[in-house]
């Protein structure tokens, strides 16, 4: 008992520490970090998102086992299932179209007549001029070595991207007229960027 | 007779030259409808798609979708048309609508989608669409529209409004609320300004017209043009910056120029007991224009 | 399953469980970008960053089983992510020592940043730095679980941070 009274005694009589003040140097370090950050924070919720590349899904597609509907039971049916598929082709044909596989969703069928003045095929790029730059920086570096030009180069490879990207979007029954005259006026830009280039070189 | 077959043979020539491609068009459609709770918001995601969302007085959203595929040949287009797919998620905060092609090569038909949309008015939209149109009518709810390659349309909206557009141009017109816009290579067109507006922008031409006076406008571009239509050039205030450009000003403004050279011309202008400016501009190479416009 | 494509989180794990190709597919659709995006700026290529997310994707179609619903399933993805970048880069990676840490001054980043040149002073930035630098700031994780992601310590986590805040000033002066 008396023990239990000592101890007690004894914890009351602790000495107590002083919290070195380097610690309160530290949070109000991070504090005021925390606070001058902000312009920080605001760009970072702006970054861009990447899109990943159809690629990557091809090579995961190849690496995954076969789905059931391409188990090898299914394969041994194949010669069956194709004549019972073009049985029911025939049949669909005879009846019209009514495949149903999402609930709820229709099909139908139209025809419209390709329109040739909107075609990706019709556009005529000058890529070999354009690639006539890279060759002439990969002889003559220090041509290109200077802010004006890298400034240029910069918007001309934004501007190449872009183009690509758009091409790659656009179909070879294309029927989107605005995709066709953002394509135009990116070549445009394009080239009124290669002629500044040039005129440096 | 040669002369007879030769004639024939030609006019089938000019004929199969002048052969029109015709395209087979499959489409798949469908409706749903979803009962908007509070705290949701309506989330579209649209590739190659042409979205447009108005409103009504209901509590659903409606949704109409229709994907297409188009090839002259149809069993190509029907082919593809299996892997085009929409799909809508339910969330407690969120109803998610998109469309997306998951074949395993690029597609060889036009694959295309149409959204029609009806919110209750005062749903939330956020929308990010990909090579395609965007239109958005009459919504009293904070929206957010991401596009890239696609024109952006908006009228009638009050609510916070933030738009993100790459090589796509944007049209607001009664656009009440904290307007954000960034533009990348995009044409800006604004008109019936009535919020706040904060527009940046990157190789572009901006271009706002206004009913009444200019009153909280603030842009910062670069290889930018900055065109002003005000109906009162006076009434408004401005402080405009231009770094390797023009300042054009109507007649009857008369403005303070603080910096006045090649390389920077920095004018200010403040009307009556206003303190500070609403419009702010500073643009590095390129123009300001401010032009006086007939009341609308 | 139903042939369906209106498929929620729940059916997509279902899916996934039993190797249909649609919820496959569906939940690589779901993430692919944020994902892949997350893999460009840890690895800083993007070639290394479309091997990531591929292997990254396979570990998530393999590793369904284990996914118990603890996490978001985003989460959950997000962290198979981060270690399969971390293993490609890691040989790359040099911790600067903690000792050497000397935080003398507040990083100060003027009124505001332009994205364009903050993601390419990111992306200059070197591997250590920046993946703590992305994990932190950008995906909103906690030093303790940077800490434990990448098998260093709290400290060390913190002084990266710093470093990698103190170049990324360095480089954002040099745009401005």
């Amino acid at each position: 008992m008396d023990n239990e009274k000592n101890l007690k005694k004894a914890l009351k009589n602790l000495p107590a520490h002083q919290a070195p003040e380097s610690i309160w140097e530290k949070i109000n370090f991070e504090l005021e970090q925390d606070e001058a950050d902000k312009p920080l924070q605001e760009a970072l919720k702006k970054l861009p998102v990447h899109k990943a590349p159809e690629s990557v899904w091809k090579g995961l597609e190849s690496q995954l086992p076969e789905s059931e509907s391409q188990q090898p039971i299914i394969r041994r049916l194949r010669p069956v299932l194709a004549i019972a598929a073009s049985l029911l082709l025939v049949v669909g044909f005879y009846f019209g179209f009514r495949q149903n596989p999402v609930e709820g969703t229709e099909f139908a069928y139209s025809e419209e007549v390709l329109d040739d003045r909107i075609q990706i095929n019709n556009l005529e790029a000058d890529d070999e001029a354009f690639a006539m730059i890279e060759e002439i920086c990969a002889a003559r570096d220090y041509l290109c070595n200077n802010d004006i030009f890298k400034s240029l180069k910069s918007e001309f490879d934004e501007l190449n991207m872009a183009h690509e990207e758009l091409s790659s979007a656009i179909s070879e029954f294309n029927t989107n007229a605005q995709l066709i005259s953002e394509l135009t006026s990116i070549e445009m830009e394009r080239t009124e960027v290669f002629k500044q280039m040039i005129a440096l070189l | 007779m040669i002369k007879q077959f030769l004639f024939i043979v030609f006019l089938f020539g000019l004929a199969s030259a002048n052969a029109q491609t015709t395209l087979q068009v499959v489409s798949k459609s469908t409706n749903k409808e979803f009962t908007f709770q509070k705290g949701q918001t309506v989330v579209v995601e649209g590739e190659k798609a042409e979205i447009k969302v108005e409103t009504w007085d209901q509590p659903q959203v409606v949704v109409s979708i229709i994907l297409f595929a188009k090839n002259p040949d149809r069993s190509v287009a029907e082919n593809e048309l299996k892997s085009f797919n929409f799909t809508f998620e339910e969330e407690s905060d969120r109803i998610l609508i998109r469309n997306y092609y998951a074949g395993s090569a690029k597609a060889k038909s036009e694959l295309t989608a149409q959204y029609f949309v009806k919110v209750p008015t005062d749903c939330p939209v956020q929308m990010s669409n990909y090579f395609g149109k965007t239109d958005v009518e009459n919504l009293s709810a904070n929206l957010d529209v991401n596009s890239q390659f696609g024109p952006i349309n908006m009228y009638n909206i009050e609510g916070d409004i933030g738009i993100v557009s790459r090589f796509g141009d944007i049209f607001g017109e009664l656009l009440n609320g904290n307007v954000k816009i960034e533009s990348h290579r995009s044409n800006v067109t604004l008109k019936g300004l009535q919020g706040k507006y904060d527009i940046k922008s990157k190789y572009g031409l901006i271009k706002v017209f206004a009913d009444n006076r200019l009153i909280d406008l603030n842009i910062e571009a670069e290889k930018a043009d900055v065109y002003l239509f005000n109906p009162e050039p006076t009434e408004s205030g401005y402080e405009l910056i231009s770094h390797f450009g023009e300042i054009t000003l109507p007649e009857e403004l008369k403005i303070n120029f603080v910096e006045n050279n090649d390389t920077k011309r920095h004018a200010v202008y403040t009307p009556g007991q206003q303190q500070i400016p609403g419009v702010y501009v500073k643009i590095t190479y390129g123009d300001i224009v401010v032009r006086k416009n007939p009341k609308p | 399953m139903p042939r369906t494509t209106m498929m929620t989180e729940k059916e997509i794990v279902a899916g996934c469980l039993s190797n249909d190709r649609y919820a496959q597919r569906a939940l690589y659709d779901k993430y692919k970008d944020a994902m892949f995006t997350l893999s460009y700026r840890v690895a800083g290529d993007h070639g290394l960053a479309e091997e990531i997310l591929q292997d990254a994707f396979m570990k998530v179609y393999r590793g369904m089983h284990s996914f118990r619903g603890e996490s978001t399933l985003g989460a959950w993805i997000k962290v198979i992510v981060v270690r399969t970048a971390y293993t490609k880069i890691k040989k790359k990676v040099k911790y600067d020592p903690i000792e050497h840490i000397k935080k003398e001054d507040h990083i100060q980043w003027g009124h505001s940043l332009d994205v364009e040149y903050l993601e390419k002073a990111i992306m200059a930035l070197p591997e250590g730095y920046r993946t703590v630098f992305t994990l932190i700031e950008v995906e909103g994780y906690a030093h303790k679980d940077v800490a434990k992601l990448l098998d260093i310590s709290e400290g060390t986590s913190k002084s990266q941070l710093y470093y990698a805040k103190r170049k990324l000033r360095e480089t954002l002066k040099f745009y401005e």
